[in-house]
């Protein structure tokens, strides 16, 4: 079985709810952004396993932050954008966009 | 109204099954801004499942290697020893047969491209057939011993880089013999993306 390349429709969402939450973006605030803009009901362990995938191909990192006692003295797990990963979303991006362009039954529709 | 005590029992098993303290940090975090019991188990069955299913299906896999095994060997053994009175051909005859159903059911189930564990399976199916031929065709009795031999090196040897894999990646890994590398680490395997410092 060969590994897959492309990116899912969901870890793209992922990605771009990094990209948007900046500095700010771990487990919580990620799945939150994902639900006001797709309308979704995202579960924790969707969003860490697609962001543990996209970790293992360097597009996203980690980095632990401090403990705070409203979570139980646990720590913050922030992830970021690499730059490879910045890429391959602007790539993405491209690609749907092109894709998008002159499809006559998606034309004159309010999203 | 006053948020509910968060469910106890859905930590420990979080704890148990050894998930990144970072999740179960979100939902404690999360659990107090109005949100049920109920969501809080959904989302820990969600989490438990994802880590426990993998591991599951590896040890089905498994389980389902042994009797295939098995079969082939008493099939093989019935074959030699009623049908042709060889006994001197049990052992490889029976390893050979051994390896093909290990085989055929790796394929029956998905696999990685591990072309070093197929190349291992294949030069293990040859010494046997080629031990079996040589035996009959001319008595050769030290050719039962030179296959397994070889067949013990191979098996070793991949067991040896399977190992040397797994220290390499720094990954712990069930069923790693069979080279379905399923990560048993699942979210807790998440302390070992790369971080800045």
């Amino acid at each position: 079985m060969t590994r897959r390349t492309h990116l899912s429709a969901f870890e793209l969402m992922v990605m771009l709810a990094l990209a948007r939450l900046g500095e700010d973006a771990y487990g919580v605030p990620i799945a939150r952004e994902i639900r006001e803009h797709s309308g979704r009901d995202v579960l924790l362990g969707s969003v860490y396993a697609a962001l543990e995938r996209l970790g293992e191909r360097g597009l996203v990192s980690s980095e632990l932050g401090e403990p705070t006692a409203e979570r139980g003295g646990r720590a913050k797990r922030f992830f970021h954008l690499t730059p490879k990963g910045l890429r391959e979303t602007r790539d993405a991006q491209r690609a749907l966009v092109k894709l998008w362009r002159g499809i006559p039954q998606l034309k004159g529709e309010k999203i | 109204m006053t948020p509910s005590r968060i469910p106890s029992g859905a930590i420990v098993l979080l704890q148990r099954a050894r998930i990144d303290p970072a999740i179960i940090g979100d939902l404690v975090e999360e659990y107090p801004k109005g949100r049920s019991r109920a969501w809080f188990w959904r989302q820990t069955a969600n989490i438990l499942t994802r880590k426990l299913l993998p591991m599951a299906i590896a040890a089905l896999r498994w389980l389902a290697v042994v009797p295939s095994v098995i079969l082939a060997i008493a099939i093989e053994s019935w074959i030699v020893v009623v049908r042709s009175h060889s006994r001197e051909m049990i052992l490889p005859a029976a390893f050979l047969m051994a390896a093909t159903f290990v085989k055929a059911s790796t394929w029956i189930a998905p696999r990685r491209k591990d072309p070093v564990r197929r190349i291992a399976l294949s030069v293990v199916i040859v010494c046997g057939a080629l031990s079996a031929f040589m035996n009959q065709l001319l008595g050769f009795g030290f050719v039962p011993f030179l296959f397994w031999v070889g067949a013990f090196a191979v098996i070793g040897g991949t067991a040896a880089h399977f190992s040397a894999e797994e220290l390499k990646t720094g990954r712990r890994t069930v069923d790693s013999i069979c080279r379905r590398k399923i990560n048993v680490d699942w979210l807790g395997g998440l302390t070992r993306l790369p971080t800045k410092d």
